[in-house]
């Protein structure tokens, strides 16, 4: 039988017509390689299932892919999964489109035109690589080792531990992992000394305060927690939890909590403190806890006599609610009954996300929600904050700066000396799927680093924002196309390890990242380096779960309460008499979990001096001790959870509005941009299809006389954008919201929609160094041109 | 008399593709024709059935699941397919009313998935319980173990030190290497004057605890075994020799018992126990006979007390003129006819399939019974109960049927 191209698309589950949306601008959408075509029209059309998980955004999900001979026409979720149970986003569907899409990388590249012209040549992957060795080796040679930069995305992935050996072996520090929730882990280790995201065992929880984390939307896992949320919500779900969300919009994740209670951006810290307040004040928090477990409560003396007021006497003198209540928006008597619906709950917890924490005093409002769960004494319980055993992570994590959460993210202070042409900082750099051009603040700024380095290299699939600037570029395989491991997603409560199986031969002339270090390290005479290929690497740290005998492979009946059941007594649900037996098993199932949460000591989840949670954190107290300077200015606040006013809240009058930046789930943070499917599906309710548009609350729309669909154009300090106006009643009064994930700039490509991060300002978090996301101050003008 | 023959074949891979596509995969268990019993490989599997028709819904195992139904794992022994299957039956009015109050749906089953659960619910008890380590710490003194073993570089040095087993979460490595080095632990104990350890239920797991928890070495590493794979524990049985003295249902010599007669409700644990305590009884036969002590490696011991449990999972054949009686007596003749060639409203039951084996004839019944309990209602008739023995005489008189057939 001929198949023609217009079958096989049906066969990838969309008409010929939906091939191309060049009506839309964007051209092309599919460009499936010729052989292809050829094996599906003279093979036998058998359809098989491979397991892998999804990587086009941090969540973890497992999928199956359906493969008719052999060839990927359809991505969906694992049911066995213990993340996903089966279920998966637009994003991951759309993972098809991008596998064939036209733009795809085919061989590598060398820059022929301007840098950031896209002009390129195409190369051999022996050119590629002569050529890095070549600048690696005259780094090494020249002791400037420091001066080869890596920067990586963190999708919790084997590749980046792998990676990190290299740059051991290679003598750089300067591996800079992204992570966008760093903010999550940051108040556990300053309370508890313990370097991780603590696990928030909703499910089992009776009221909850979501301080801002949009997580049906983004990190951790969203489609796990639109799961969460759906069983809570459940009206057969007798426990009857109630879901307190604090932001300034009703994004879908207050939509679908019990109570959202508009906040004012920055203001979140306060408003957790007086939580605090009203707890201490009616001494409702768990006063048995405080007592025996925690340090620095009460006001306290140290070794040399100096006495430190105490988190009640701090609390106590500053967070009444009638003061809150002006700062962040949220009445006074509401502030009262939230907290003791909070401190009245048998089960509850507290956490915060990205509205709340990703801004200038980030560190300190994550740290003062958190706080909320010590006083309820809800720490290694269920319903509360849970801290599953660190599992099966190669030993380089120990000892990397890549995965100390006080040490990564400080990406300004990179860029700050690379601006100031300081050579001996950063000489080659590689962007490993890495896109801050698109995905970070000041973008303009970005522009202007990446021309001061002397060598940009890339590793990506597609030609993006970033890599427009690279001297070289190198063709990453498409994630359905590589082979890699995927470790537990923060904040879930179980340890899990997916396996991401390559479910396709390579379309086209890509390499995996590890079989590439590899070769550079052959080159490059790094002889520590002891990996022969990328999958011995995977197998060995494989191997480890394998040799453990903890948890099972995933499979129909792995209930978490039959895999403690028989774990208990010394069996093993399954048995496997050699590791390829177990690896076999692993690829068919998709992935291995450990559900039992462990038993002992509460002791074990404070690793800090005191042995205690701390409310004072002598971590941080120690960990800044060399910087005496900002200890004895700051001493009693700097190590305790307090609100920092930020400069943002203050009267503007040349940029009154606040606009606040949000992630979308069928796009995350522009990685989907490329899908037709995606494209059509994140505007479903703004019905601004391939497009942007910012939300505004009808009080300030009709001060402007603003209809929906009207251009404006949102002016920063830092650039000024056009954009059509959504008007929405669930917004702030002088607040905006503006979605990410839209206006990629790449010469010869259209541009689609604007990127709000032209114009969202270069403010930090001092103590993470993540970027804010929340306090850039914008004035509106309307226009009539400048938008189709 | 009536021979109840089973036909099941081995499972080709314990992983099956998915357990939605079970219904149509043909049911896969190894026939061990000389004995006419049939084990499954791994008896585990029917818990993917538990959880998936809901059973764990109602009930719970070990207080795990649901409360409406009565803990699965607090019963001692189900008995046979047949006994089992019979409290599962007459727990189907109950139930039904449960699942209609909870507007749960009713879970019907295919033979696959009825096998599966009956072995699995039969296994529970083979599971047995966790060890308690301060029971372990007392019976290591009273049982004398630390005069020859070391644990935490305390006791004696005769035999090999006990922190060596510390990594092996299952209490079972500790009874193979027990059994293992049998007869030279005799021998010493000779020479020592002491008497042999004897163990009672669960000693030999809080045993195991205490070594687990005491010993050094143990805490990084841990090992876990398969509780068992009776089809594999067959092949063992014949392979080590246990034929020689032990026979199966007739077949074998008759120097030890019949294992298909013994009572083996207990834990896997607790039969290797047994099997220690009378292994100084065994030992001394086998010498007198000159046959070689088995040693067992990897996770032999497991598959064989597993196939040794699974001896009784087979019911003894049922009387048919007995089961004809209670067919008219029950009330399944008002429907199915007094001979069971067809009824008023039930099927000839002689042209049914359920008297291919007595799987098929437990799943059929459990599949009907919503619609059985609606015409039993409107008849006003009482569910029929039936003890495990009725069914095996139901059973023959059913499968009397069919041969009566043949011989037409």
């Amino acid at each position: 039988m001929e198949i023609s191209r217009r079958d096989f698309l049906r066969l990838l589950g969309v008409t010929a017509t939906g091939a191309t949306v060049g009506a839309l601008g964007a051209g092309t959408v599919f460009s499936i390689p010729e052989h292809l075509f050829q094996r599906i029209s003279d093979g036998p059309k058998i359809e098989s299932w491979k397991t892998s998980v999804c990587s086009l955004c941090p969540g973890g999900c497992g999928i199956r892919v359906r493969l008719i001979d052999g060839i990927p026409v359809r991505i969906t979720g694992n049911p066995l999964h213990p993340i996903n149970r089966g279920a998966i986003c637009p994003l991951a569907e759309a993972g098809i489109e991008m596998l064939y899409h036209p733009k795809r990388l085919k061989n590598p590249l060398k820059r022929s035109g301007a840098r950031g012209e896209n002009k390129w040549q195409e190369i051999s992957w022996e050119e590629a690589l002569q050529t890095v060795s070549e600048r690696l080796n005259n780094l090494f040679r020249n002791n400037r080792n420091n001066a080869f930069h890596v920067f990586s995305q963190n999708y919790n992935n084997y590749q980046n531990y792998f990676l990190e050996e290299f740059m051991f072996s290679f003598g750089s520090e300067n591996h800079h992992v992204e992570n966008r929730i760093a903010q999550w882990a940051l108040p556990v280790l300053a309370s508890q000394g313990w370097n991780r995201v603590p696990a928030y065992d909703l499910l089992n929880s009776d009221c909850i305060l979501n301080f801002g984390a949009d997580v049906l939307d983004t990190e951790p896992s969203p489609v796990r927690y639109n799961q969460i949320y759906g069983a809570l919500r459940n009206p057969g779900n007798n426990r009857r939890t109630d879901i307190i969300h604090f932001g300034a919009q009703l994004s879908r994740t207050a939509a679908m909590s019990s109570q959202w209670i508009p906040t004012r951006p920055g203001t979140m810290a306060c408003l957790a403190l007086s939580i605090a307040y009203i707890m201490i004040r009616d001494r409702s928090y768990d006063k048995g806890f405080v007592r025996n477990s925690t340090f620095g409560f009460k006001d306290w003396t140290d070794s040399e006599g100096i006495t430190h007021k105490g988190f009640e006497s701090l609390v106590t003198g500053n967070y009444y609610p009638e003061r809150v209540s002006k700062i962040c928006g949220v009445p006074a008597e509401k502030i009262v009954k939230t907290a003791r619906r909070f401190a009245a709950a048998e089960k509850a917890l507290a956490f915060g996300g990205e509205q709340a924490v990703n801004s200038p005093n980030g560190f300190y409002t994550s740290w003062a929600i958190y706080c909320l769960n010590a006083l309820k004494g809800n720490l290694d319980k269920p319903g509360g904050v849970l801290f599953p055993s660190p599992v099966f992570e190669p030993p380089v994590s120990e000892k990397s700066p890549a995965y100390d959460f006080l040490k990564r993210n400080n990406f300004e202070e990179i860029i700050g000396n690379v601006l100031a042409k300081k050579p001996e900082v950063a000489d080659t750099i590689l962007f490993n799927r890495f896109n801050p051009v698109f995905n970070m603040p000041a973008r303009k700024n970005w522009h202007q680093v990446l021309q001061n380095i002397p060598f940009i290299i890339s590793y990506t699939s597609f030609i993006d924002d970033t890599s427009r600037f690279a001297d070289l570029v190198l063709p990453a395989p498409f994630f359905l196309e590589d082979l890699d491991l995927y470790k537990t997603v923060p904040s879930i409560e179980f340890n899990h390890l997916t396996v991401q199986q390559p479910v396709v031969d390579p379309l086209y002339n890509t390499r995996g990242l590890g079989d590439i270090l590899i070769l550079l390290a052959k080159q490059t005479d790094l002889n520590d380096f002891k990996w022969k290929s990328y999958e011995q690497f995977v197998k060995s740290n494989a191997e480890s779960i394998y040799l453990s005998g903890e948890g099972s492979i995933i499979s129909e009946s792995t209930d978490r309460s039959w895999i403690e059941f028989l774990k208990r007594r010394g069996w093993q649900p399954f048995a496997y008499s050699t590791f390829d037996e177990f690896w076999d098993v692993l690829l068919e199932k998709g992935g291995w979990w450990n559900p039992i949460y462990p038993d002992g000591n509460t002791k074990r989840i404070f690793r800090n001096k005191s042995g205690k949670f701390e409310f004072f954190s002598q971590t941080l107290y120690d960990y800044f001790s060399n910087d005496k300077g900002r200890a004895e200015e700051e001493f009693n606040l700097a190590f305790v959870p307090h609100y920092d006013p930020p400069a943002f809240l203050q009267e503007n009058k040349v940029f009154p509005y606040s606009l606040i930046v949000f992630p979308q789930l069928s796009n995350y943070n522009g990685t989907g941009s490329r899908s037709g499917l995606v494209q059509e599906l994140s505007a479903i309710y703004s019905r601004e299809f391939w497009n942007s548009w910012v939300e505004i609350d009808p009080y300030t729309a009709g001060e402007f006389g603003l209809n929906d669909g009207d251009g404006i154009a949102l002016i920063s300090a830092t650039g000024r954008i056009p954009v059509r106006v959504k008007i929405v009643p669930t917004l702030m009064p002088g607040v905006l919201a503006m979605p990410l994930g839209q206006g990629h700039e790449i010469p010869g490509e259209e541009k689609i929609g604007q990127n709000p991060m032209e114009i969202v300002d270069k403010e930090i978090d001092s103590v993470s160094g993540a970027y804010s996301l929340i306090s850039t101050r914008v004035r509106i003008e309307k226009i009539s041109s400048e938008l189709s | 008399m009536c021979s109840v023959k089973m036909q099941m074949k081995g499972k080709s891979s314990i992983y099956r593709l998915s357990a939605i596509l079970a219904s149509s995969i043909v049911l896969l268990w190894t026939p061990l024709q000389a004995q006419n019993i049939f084990m499954p490989e791994n008896p585990l599997e029917g818990r993917i059935v538990f959880e998936q028709k809901g059973c764990i819904t109602c009930h719970a195992i070990k207080g795990e699941g649901g409360d409406v139904g009565p803990d699965l794992g607090d019963r001692k022994f189900y008995g046979s397919f047949l006994e089992l299957a019979s409290i599962m039956w007459n727990h189907l009015p109950s139930m039904l009313g449960q699942m209609r109050e909870l507007e749960l749906p009713f879970p019907e089953f295919s033979k696959t998935e009825m096998v599966e659960l009956t072995a699995y619910l039969y296994y529970l008890r083979y599971l047995g319980d966790p060890g308690n380590l301060y029971r372990g710490k007392v019976l290591a003194k009273e049982k004398k173990c630390l005069n020859c073993h070391a644990i935490a570089g305390k006791g004696g040095k005769i035999g090999p030190p006990f922190d060596k087993l510390a990594k092996y979460i299952s209490p079972l490595y500790l009874a193979q290497a027990l059994w293992n080095h049998g007869p030279s632990m005799e021998k010493k104990l000779k020479e020592m004057g002491l008497e042999r350890p004897v163990f009672k239920r669960g000693e030999i797991v809080d045993l195991s605890a205490y070594i687990r928890a005491a010993g050094k070495g143990g805490k990084r590493q841990r090992v876990y075994m398969s509780p068992g794979n009776p089809q594999n524990g067959a092949k063992v049985f014949r392979e080590k020799g246990c034929f020689d003295c032990h026979s199966v249902n007739g077949e074998g010599a008759d120097i030890g018992p019949d294992l298909s007669e013994a009572e083996w409700g207990y834990s896997i644990t607790e039969i290797a126990g047994l099997m220690w305590n009378h292994g100084a009884a065994m030992a001394s036969t086998m010498n007198e006979k000159s046959i070689k002590w088995p040693k067992f490696t990897g996770g032999e011991m497991a598959d064989v007390i597993a196939y040794i449990y699974f001896l009784q999972f087979k019911d003894p054949p049922g009387s048919a003129e007995a089961g004809r009686n209670l067919f008219t007596e029950k009330g399944c003749a008002q429907c199915h006819g007094t001979d069971a060639r067809g009824g008023e409203i039930g099927p000839d039951l002689s042209e049914s399939t359920a008297l291919l084996s007595a799987f098929n004839m437990v799943q059929i019944m459990w599949n009907h019974a919503p619609v059985m309990e609606e015409r039993i209602s409107e008849k006003t008739l009482e569910w029929p109960e039936f003890t495990g023995q009725q069914m095996r005489d139901l059973y023959a008189f059913l499968y009397s049927l069919q041969e009566h057939k043949s011989d037409n």
